[in-house]
């Protein structure tokens, strides 16, 4: 037996920037097909492509949601992602869910709980997801802000300008007090300016490294920056440490300003940014990476760029065009991806429509899976695709799924009420329900659910197996006496599967 | 389904991975380390760009007082390298001092690369894949020793402790882990009515035949098979370990630093043949409040400097007094180093040239390479200045190649490296 190393695996888009297009493409070809889908008798819209536009557009389907999004069809389906409101949460203070659950928001655990428990539990979950993709994008992390309520409050930021324009999204990062600690711009001042945001503006947010900037451009945007600071947690802008002078900042010449209209030398350098060609190619690569497939081509690239600019850099714009378009649904980017730790969280939870869960707990669980949410350790976002799987990754996903689908109530779903105890799910009441009598019934159903059913047919026949055996020898199937046992065993078991790792 | 350790290191698992790496076959027996191939090396990554003039100066020359008003480390602080030598350490390197003075650590000030790029990922890209361009080569240079260059043949010849697998192993068998105690698979704890079963059936599921898989779903498929197998390797190498001297643990900083310098002191005092482990420490990335407004040799990178140094040390204390007797070398590096001067914030922005240290029994030490001559250099924008690189990181690299584990530098480098004196 021999296994290939099937070329160097690269983190997506931080290798993309210096990576070339895709090489040969042909822009007839399925998975690069902008145009909308639209079912036929022999490809229709059924359960298996509305659970791929839920973990793409959102964290994965609960079992309702999927049957309601194949009853409205493509189109209307695509809608409901796209509709959100102008969505904020608590910042501060106490925060209590509905199960009882209370999260301190001034704590870093608060944070990442409650916005977990949002991720599971909003119904706009493209707004969740973008948020996520922007938290990546903007990686920002607690342990230089070291304030809680700043990284809630720098992702209220993401979902308000989720599905909105680039412009006024760099425009906010820039005045966001999270961002303005992460990146030191509160320390950038006239004479002694600091650096760090100028290039990280450019490098990171908008153009990508080395991608038409030089180190002089850094040095100007810094310039342009100085004074924008923060005061108590909000954005402020001192004239007296803003330096008036002219900057030449990509070619073009922003005119130094002097007291607070000194603050629109900032709104410049955003502009001028957007006047490069670079951005929109950056975004819509980092986009389609993240939400379609990796290493599309150059052409498909320039295309949805060329897109992207004309729509004024608004991503709900983009958002529509990808989820409705034939490339999204082509065999290209069907589980193509591979799950991060939140869709691997956020999915088991959803796909087997567990509530009552503590959301510190899962919080807790998740951050050991290499995500450290709201805590990036350096300004340029996580590691992609398959850097999320080894071998101490894999055991931390299996030890969560055992937790939630296996064990008795006292480990996993206490919840800070003492005494209140949240109830195990119930899975035997779930098989009873679903008319689910015979190992075989339940196997197929579990697999349907979680991952279409597409596993090896000797994966099939092992757990169907599993059911009615113990470490030491059989058992007769009996629904009322093994069924909690045997059926959260098996879910556990499918989500180890590979397949239940693809997105 | 018990499996001893000889079991598990020569066969099971190694026969389980199917690994693209193993030539020649397995060696006959775990014990029998190759001749010379599998000297180990440590490498700690200092992440952010550690401030190389903080390390090492000259506290004489006026241009170091002028770029550096409130970071420069007063000479009646800091500790002299070499008897009537210019150069000074910081003095929270004064365990690097006591490795220095014993003849074990090799300084090599001024390491960098031509065009110096100043983004942290990039850097870590060049380092990590020893190619400046890297237009063209994405795996890492350990992954290119260990597919070309290697041939001892042990099916876990690196260890990474990172949460993610770090560039320089991409596309290899590495178990990636930042904890041996959570390193276990916990199925069903309330019951072990078919606990071992649920184990045998996620690893018989993974190595399922997947034909059509692409190439995701293979890589996934490959890394959870091969999970359980690690899992048994990690947990009974070394169980028994205890450090024999006390590593530093005032800060969380040193306890990070301890923290993964005893997992390997563990793995190798047990028998292990993995002879690179990787692990990393943050931090570095001090564009403010680098010291204390009130004490130069205080503050987060001088706290940081502490407990690398304190740490490597006693590392390698432990293995001497455990009776190691195979070569353990540490090579400490960052991705660059930063401005000449500093900012104004008590910080200082990218830079180009960083400094490299490689300590351990087998190193010859010493200064090697030159420092940067700061006659070439001149203010009073010193916080735009950077020190231009002495000495070409892959001649660092070159040397462990070729006079430490004996392979030609070509293969892995491309071309050839002219090796330094420091091994």
């Amino acid at each position: 037996m021999t296994t290939q190393i099937t070329g160097p695996v690269f983190t997506r888009h931080r290798a993309s920037a210096v990576r070339g297009g895709g090489g040969i493409s042909n822009p007839q070809m399925a998975n690069e097909d902008l145009t909308p889908w639209q079912p036929t008798a022999t490809d229709p819209w059924d359960e298996k492509k509305a659970r791929h536009l839920f973990r793409r557009a959102g964290f994965g389907g609960r079992p309702s949601e999927i049957a309601t999004l194949v009853k409205l069809g493509v189109d209307r389906a695509v809608d409901l992602f796209l509709v959100v409101p102008n969505l904020t949460i608590p910042e501060t203070g106490t925060h209590m869910l509905p199960t009882g659950e209370v999260l301190n928001l001034s704590t870093y655990s608060g944070q990442v709980a409650a916005w977990l428990w949002l991720m599971a539990n909003s119904s706009w979950q493209l707004q969740e997801k973008m948020a996520l993709f922007f938290h990546d994008h903007y990686a920002t992390g607690i342990n230089k802000v070291r304030y809680p309520e700043m990284m809630g409050k720098q992702i209220n930021l993401f979902r308000r300008t989720a599905l909105g324009r680039f412009r006024d999204q760099l425009i906010a990062v820039s005045a966001d007090p999270a961002m303005l600690y992460w990146l030191d711009n509160r320390l950038n001042r006239r004479g002694r300016p600091n650096e760090n945001y100028g290039r990280e503006i450019m490098e990171l947010f908008s153009m990508g490294v080395g991608n038409g900037y030089t180190e002089n451009d850094v040095k100007e945007a810094a310039r342009a920056f100085t004074g924008w600071t923060a005061i108590l947690g909000y954005f402020y802008f001192n004239p007296s440490a803003h330096d008036s002078g002219n900057k030449t900042f990509l070619g073009s010449t922003i005119t130094g300003r002097t007291g607070t209209s000194g603050v629109l030398e900032g709104f410049d350098v955003v502009d001028i940014i957007l006047k490069q060609k670079a951005p929109a190619e950056f975004m819509v690569k980092k986009i389609w990476e993240w939400f379609v497939y990796e290493n599309p081509s150059r052409v498909l690239i320039t295309k949805l760029a060329n897109r992207f600019r004309q729509d004024g850099y608004n991503f709900r714009s983009l958002m529509e065009l990808i989820f409705r378009s034939k490339a999204f649904y082509s065999s290209s980017a069907m589980k193509a991806l591979v799950k991060n730790p939140v869709e691997y969280v956020i999915g088991a939870l959803r796909n087997t429509d567990q509530r009552n869960v503590s959301y510190t707990r899962v919080a807790n669980r998740f951050l050991r899976m290499g995500w450290p949410l709201l805590n990036f350790a350096g300004p340029d976002g996580l590691p992609d695709g398959t850097s999320w799987i080894n071998s101490q990754n894999v055991i931390n996903r299996s030890n969560f799924a055992s937790e939630l689908n296996t064990r008795s109530t006292r480990g996993y779903l206490r919840t800070v009420i003492s005494g209140f105890y949240l109830n195990r799910h119930d899975w035997v009441a779930e098989a009873k329900t679903l008319g689910l009598t015979t190992p075989t019934k339940i196997v197929d159903h579990y697999l349907k659910r979680l991952v279409d059913g597409e596993v090896p047919a000797s994966v099939r026949t092992a757990l169907i197996d599993y059911m009615t055996r113990t470490d030491t020898g059989r058992l007769t199937w009996n629904l009322t006496l093994y069924g909690q046992q045997k059926i959260s065993g098996l879910v556990y078991l499918i989500m180890n599967l590979p397949e239940y790792h693809m997105n | 389904m018990e499996t001893t350790r000889r079991e598990l290191l020569a066969g099971g698992l190694g026969a389980g991975l199917a690994l693209p790496l193993v030539r020649g076959g397995l060696a006959p027996s775990w014990m029998t380390a190759g001749s010379g191939t599998e000297d180990i090396l440590v490498i700690l990554q200092l992440r952010g760009g550690n401030d190389f003039i903080h390390n090492l100066f000259h506290p004489d020359e006026p241009k170091y007082a002028a770029a550096r008003p409130t970071l420069k480390i007063p000479k009646t602080k800091a500790i002299q390298l070499q008897t009537n030598g210019a150069l000074y350490l910081n003095p929270n390197l004064a365990a690097f001092k006591a490795l220095f003075d014993a003849g074990d650590l090799a300084i090599i000030p001024g390491v960098g690369y031509p065009n110096p790029n100043f983004s942290h990922f990039r850097s870590l890209d060049i380092w990590a894949t020893a190619d400046p361009t890297a237009t063209s080569a994405y795996s890492g240079w350990l992954a290119r020793y260990l597919q070309k260059a290697y041939t001892g043949g042990f099916g876990v010849p690196a260890m990474d402790f990172e949460s993610s697998l770090n560039r320089w192993f991409t596309g290899n068998p590495v178990p990636t882990f930042t904890s041996i105690s959570t390193f276990q698979f916990l199925p069903d704890p309330a019951t072990s009515f078919d606990r071992k079963l649920e184990i045998a059936l996620l690893e018989s599921n993974a190595k399922a035949l997947r034909p059509l898989a692409g190439p995701n779903l293979k890589f996934v498929a490959n890394a959870v098979g091969k999970t359980p197998g690690d899992v048994g390797l990690i947990q009974k190498t070394g169980a028994n370990y205890k450090p024999l001297v006390t590593y530093p643990s005032a800060n969380s900083k040193e306890r990070a630093v301890s923290k993964y310098l005893q997992m390997a002191a563990r793995y190798i005092t047990g028998g292990l043949r993995t002879h690179l482990y990787q692990m990393s420490i943050g931090g570095f990335d001090n564009h403010a409040n680098e010291v204390t407004s009130t004490d130069p040799t205080a503050g987060t990178l001088n706290e940081l400097l502490a407990a690398v140094s304190k740490g490597v040390k006693a590392f390698l204390d432990d293995l001497k007094k455990q009776g190691v007797t195979r070569k353990v070398v540490v090579m400490v590096f960052s991705e660059f180093g930063r401005r000449v001067g500093e900012n104004g914030n008590l910080g200082t922005d990218h830079g180009a040239a960083g400094i490299t240290y490689v300590a351990g029994t087998p190193v010859k030490g010493g200064l090697h390479g030159a420092y940067p001559d700061w006659t070439k250099y001149s203010g009073p924008a010193w916080n735009r200045v950077n020190f231009a690189y002495t000495t070409d990181f892959r001649s660092v690299y070159a040397t462990f190649l070729e006079r430490y584990w004996l392979v030609n530098s070509a293969l892995v480098l491309g071309k050839k490296w002219t090796p330094l004196s420091f091994l």
